[in-house]
Parts: C-alpha cells; sequence; structure tokens
C-alpha cells in the first residue's frame, strides 16, 4: 500500500484506491470511511516494519489430504 | 455455598444432567422453564434472535423418553443450549446477523450442531451476534443488538453478543460462539461467564459462516468450567468436512476437572498486558492481579516473561482477518453494499484496500509471533492475563473505532491458533465482570481446564448472576 511514513494516504490516493479495488463508492461513501482507514492503515505500516528476515510463509503440504 | 442453585434456569450442566441422568427431572421441566426465563428476560435483553419453542418442547420429550427408557447419552442429555446465529441449522434460518442472509435457510447441521443435537442437546434457538462476527454493535442491520445482563445499558462485547448474554442471563445453560480476534473470550469476559476457544483444528468449521478461515475457531460460552469441559468433548475431534480439523484424538475433558494445581508454571507477559497503556483499565488489571494471587495460593509457580512480537500481533490478525473476510465477502459486497450494516461494510471495504505484501507480511509476521510462543511454553505451561483491555463499554456514547487504537488481549491466540480461556475474576466498583484469560499450548486444553477450574472452586464467581 502506498502510504506516508504514518501510514496515512491522501484523498486522491485513497480514491485511485478504492477505484483499482472496484468497490463503486459513491464520493460521500469515500469521505465517510478515509478516517477509518487512516486509522487502520497503521497496522499495515506496522506489519512493514517488522525485521522479518528469511521468515516463511509456511505452507505445509499433506499428501495425504483430502482425508479418508 | 449451594451444590444446587434453586433456580432450574440458573442450573449447571453438570447439576441439571445429574437430576436428569437419575430422572428426578425431566428435560420437558427444564426447557419449559429456559422457555419461561427467556419470555421474562429478552424483551430487555435482545440475545434471541430467533426462538424455536415448539422444536425445543418437541425435542424434550423425545429426549425424556430416551431417559425414562435408560437410553441416557450423558452430560449434555436434555441439556438447553444455543447457538451464534452462523452455525448452520438445517432447515432452520440462519442470519449471520445479517440482511445479507436475512432468508438464508441451510440444509445441512454444521458438524458442531450435528455433534450437540447427537449428545441429546436441545436446541433453544439461535442467538444475536455481531454481523458476520465482526464490529460492535450496530443499529443499522435488521437486529436489535444484545444487551448486558449485569448492565443493560452496556453492551455484551461480541460478536458472540448474543451467546454471553443468554449463558449469564440463563436463558440456555451453554452456547456456541466463534471467535476469529477474541468473540468468544470478549462477551464471555464482559458477561461473567466461562468461554473457551480451543487449539485450532480441535473443533470443526464446517458449517459455520466463515469470517478468516485461517483464524476462525468455535467453542463453548458457559456459565462454568465444567460444563464448557462437557460441551467441547461433545464438538471436538476430527471432521472429514473440515480439512483442518486434527487427527489428535481428543482426551476425555472431565479428567482435567481436578482442584490441584501444585506445580504448573504460569507465565505472566506484564510488559503487554500489565503496561501502563492508556487504553487499558487499571481496575481490570488490579481484578486480575487479585486473580493470579490466588492461582498463585493453589500452588502455581508465576514467572513474568516477555514476547516482544506482541506488539505486531493486533496489526497481523487484523490484516489477515479483513482481507480473508473481503475475499469471502467481495461478491456480494460489490453487488449489494446496501444489505450490509455500516460498521462490517466499511471494515470489509478496508479488507478490499489491503495489498497482497500486507497480507503476506502479515502471514509471515504470524510465523515470527508463533515460534515466540512456542520458545516460551518450553519454559512455562500457561500463560495469564486479563482477557479484555476494559470491561463492558456502554451503548450510549460507544466508539467502535476505539478498539482499534489499543492493544487486543486475545488476538494473540486466534493468530497463532493456541487454546485460551476466559473465567470470571471479579467485578468492577461499578458491578462490571472482569475475565481472566489462561491460554495453553496446542492441544492442552486439558492444561487449561485445570487451571480454570481449580481457580473457579476457589474463587466461585460463577455463583453470581446478574440482576436480571
Amino acid at each position: 500500500m502506498a502510504s506516508t511514513s504514518e501510514g496515512q494516504v491522501s484523498m486522491d490516493k485513497f480514491k485511485t484506491m478504492i477505484e483499482i479495488a472496484g468497490l463503486g463508492m459513491t464520493d460521500q461513501e469515500i469521505e465517510h470511511l478515509k478516517p477509518l482507514y487512516d486509522l487502520y492503515a497503521r497496522y499495515v505500516t506496522t506489519v512493514h516494519s517488522v525485521e522479518l528476515g528469511a521468515e516463511e510463509v509456511a505452507a505445509v503440504f499433506h499428501p495425504e489430504w483430502p482425508p479418508a | 455455598m449451594p451444590e444446587i442453585d434453586t433456580d432450574l434456569h440458573y442450573m449447571s450442566i453438570r447439576q441439571a444432567s445429574e437430576l436428569l441422568r437419575r430422572q428426578e427431572l425431566s428435560p420437558v421441566e427444564l426447557t419449559q422453564a429456559t422457555l419461561d426465563r427467556i419470555a421474562a428476560t429478552d424483551d430487555q435483553l435482545h440475545s434471541y434472535i430467533l426462538l424455536l419453542k415448539e422444536q425445543a418442547l418437541a425435542d424434550a420429550r423425545t429426549a425424556e423418553a430416551e431417559i425414562l427408557r435408560g437410553d441416557y447419552k450423558g452430560h449434555l442429555h436434555g441439556i438447553p443450549f444455543a447457538l451464534k446465529d452462523l452455525y448452520d441449522t438445517a432447515g432452520v434460518r440462519t442470519t449471520s446477523g445479517s440482511k445479507v442472509d436475512i432468508d438464508r435457510v441451510p440444509t445441512e447441521d454444521a458438524t458442531t450442531t450435528a455433534r450437540l443435537k447427537a449428545a441429546g442437546g436441545i436446541l433453544m434457538g439461535k442467538l444475536a451476534m455481531h454481523e458476520f462476527a465482526l464490529g460492535g454493535p450496530d443499529f443499522t442491520t435488521p437486529f436489535t443488538p444484545a444487551r448486558n445482563p449485569w448492565n443493560q445499558a452496556h453492551v455484551t462485547g461480541g460478536s458472540s453478543s448474543g451467546s454471553g448474554s443468554a449463558v449469564a442471563a440463563g436463558q440456555c445453560m451453554g452456547a456456541l460462539g466463534s471467535c476469529t480476534g477474541g468473540s468468544i473470550r470478549g462477551p464471555a469476559s464482559l458477561c461473567g461467564i466461562v468461554g473457551l476457544k480451543a487449539t485450532y483444528g480441535r473443533v470443526s468449521r464446517a458449517g459455520v459462516v466463515t469470517l478468516s478461515w485461517s483464524q476462525d475457531h468455535c467453542g463453548p460460552m458457559t456459565r462454568t468450567v465444567e460444563d464448557t469441559a462437557y460441551m467441547l468433548q461433545a464438538i471436538a475431534g476430527r471432521d472429514a468436512r473440515d480439512p483442518t480439523t486434527s487427527t489428535a484424538p481428543v482426551p476425555d475433558y472431565s479428567l482435567s476437572l481436578r482442584e490441584d494445581i501444585r506445580g504448573v508454571t504460569i507465565g505472566v507477559p506484564r510488559h503487554f498486558f500489565f503496561s501502563d497503556d492508556p487504553s487499558v483499565n487499571p481496575e481490570v488489571l488490579s481484578t486480575v492481579e487479585k486473580g493470579l494471587q490466588v492461582l498463585e495460593e493453589l500452588g502455581a509457580n508465576l514467572v513474568e516473561v516477555t514476547i516482544p512480537s506482541l506488539d505486531y500481533v493486533r496489526a497481523a490478525n487484523t490484516i489477515i482477518m479483513l482481507s480473508e473476510a473481503y475475499a469471502f465477502h467481495e461478491k456480494n459486497l460489490k453487488t449489494r453494499p446496501q444489505d450490509f450494516g455500516e460498521m462490517v461494510r466499511d471494515r470489509f471495504r478496508i479488507g478490499g484496500l489491503f495489498q497482497s505484501s500486507d497480507y503476506v507480511q502479515s502471514l509471515r509476521c504470524r510465523q515470527i509471533v508463533k515460534k515466540e510462543f512456542a520458545q516460551v511454553f518450553q519454559q512455562v505451561d500457561l500463560l495469564v492475563s486479563p482477557t479484555m483491555t476494559q470491561p463492558a463499554a456502554a451503548f450510549e456514547g460507544y466508539d467502535a473505532s476505539s478498539t482499534v487504537r489499543g492493544p487486543s488481549f486475545t488476538a494473540p491466540y486466534n493468530l497463532t491458533g493456541l487454546p485460551a480461556i476466559s473465567i470470571p475474576c471479579g467485578f468492577t466498583a461499578g458491578g462490571l465482570p472482569v475475565g481472566m484469560q489462561i491460554a495453553g499450548k496446542p492441544f492442552d486444553e486439558p492444561g487449561v481446564i485445570r487451571a480454570a477450574y481449580a481457580y473457579q472452586q476457589q474463587a466461585r464467581w460463577h455463583e453470581q448472576h446478574p440482576p436480571i
């Protein structure tokens, strides 16, 4: 997500994100959602700031699946 | 303290089942008493979305006949229970608390629904919940939010809101909730009851409407720890309909109902759960401190532990939850957004704005969190903390976004999949319940139940009932 150091994005950028996501929101709905989005954006900043090193997403293959 | 509660509706499952087994109490009598209790209180509490009065009485008559002919099935036979309204019930409307699913009638029971019925439980009805198991009390959905039996001006917590209020107020003897970030333990804590989220894979999610596939858990909510053990016993175990369920054998949880925790080592991550964060209520902390003292007096060894990754658990839990929720609800969000309540529609839309890298980074964070918990659990048997940062908030001035600003004490165990229980551990000066959370190693529900039971038997908060 394109974001400032505080995790917030500009209104223009926010509208573009909504358009790309295809959410089909009105301008009024977008204005309403933006402050809440700014709150949640801090979570994005947080997970991208963690030193993850070589940590993998450990998907586990179960050759026996589906179960009998 | 009385062994048997004089009010039928406040009996524990253990108490009632003993009378039912001995044929000193009829399932019909017990079911009728529960219906009477619902009739007397639910216009104030709004715990039930759908009451199955005739079906419950019919099932109670069947149970009565079975017991009379000597076919007693066990602790849940003839016991009135209810389901959060996202558990599928064949032929019975299942709404998930949303206009989106207001006419949805499943053709098949959820596995857990079927297992409770097979154990002889009497399904009383479907319970209120926060829409699609997310957000808070939302007056823009078709369903009236449940109210806290201890103070009806206050919320129950959620998302298993009706499960919390119904069990606390004696409107059923046990309920199932579901939990993705704390939706079983939260309302259990705020309503003064017991709520258990077992290890991920211990209880089937088949037939339970999804919020977040990788973090959703199903579990019991009851007034006592032993009742939670009995309900867990009935629903735990491998289910071919849910490939994430474990093949690990299901132990006899009743063997954990003993009052001895001498020698058990309990870790307390004070740096996170007992910090001076302004969003954490000091009265909650002091109440849980007293609970820790009781555990110590019972013979547990308390040690302070550090889990640095707790600082980003909430971020990872939330991004994974909303991303998966958006994927599940995307079609309806785009074609009929007006059918969602405002609170959930906003949050699901935010889930659609996260990028793949946000989701993957969150999954990688989860791996680190799991490793740190595994490391700590090499030193300790259990972890104990407050369940919630605050007691139940008032409806007036309720700010759903306030939960985004502070830490979550329950989310670590959804992100890691570890078992965790909330048990009552006291009240605020204003008379609102406070819960204590006990968490354990993967599939160590017996250890969690053992400590919770030992504490309950000593503290006996479960013997207090709300003023309604």
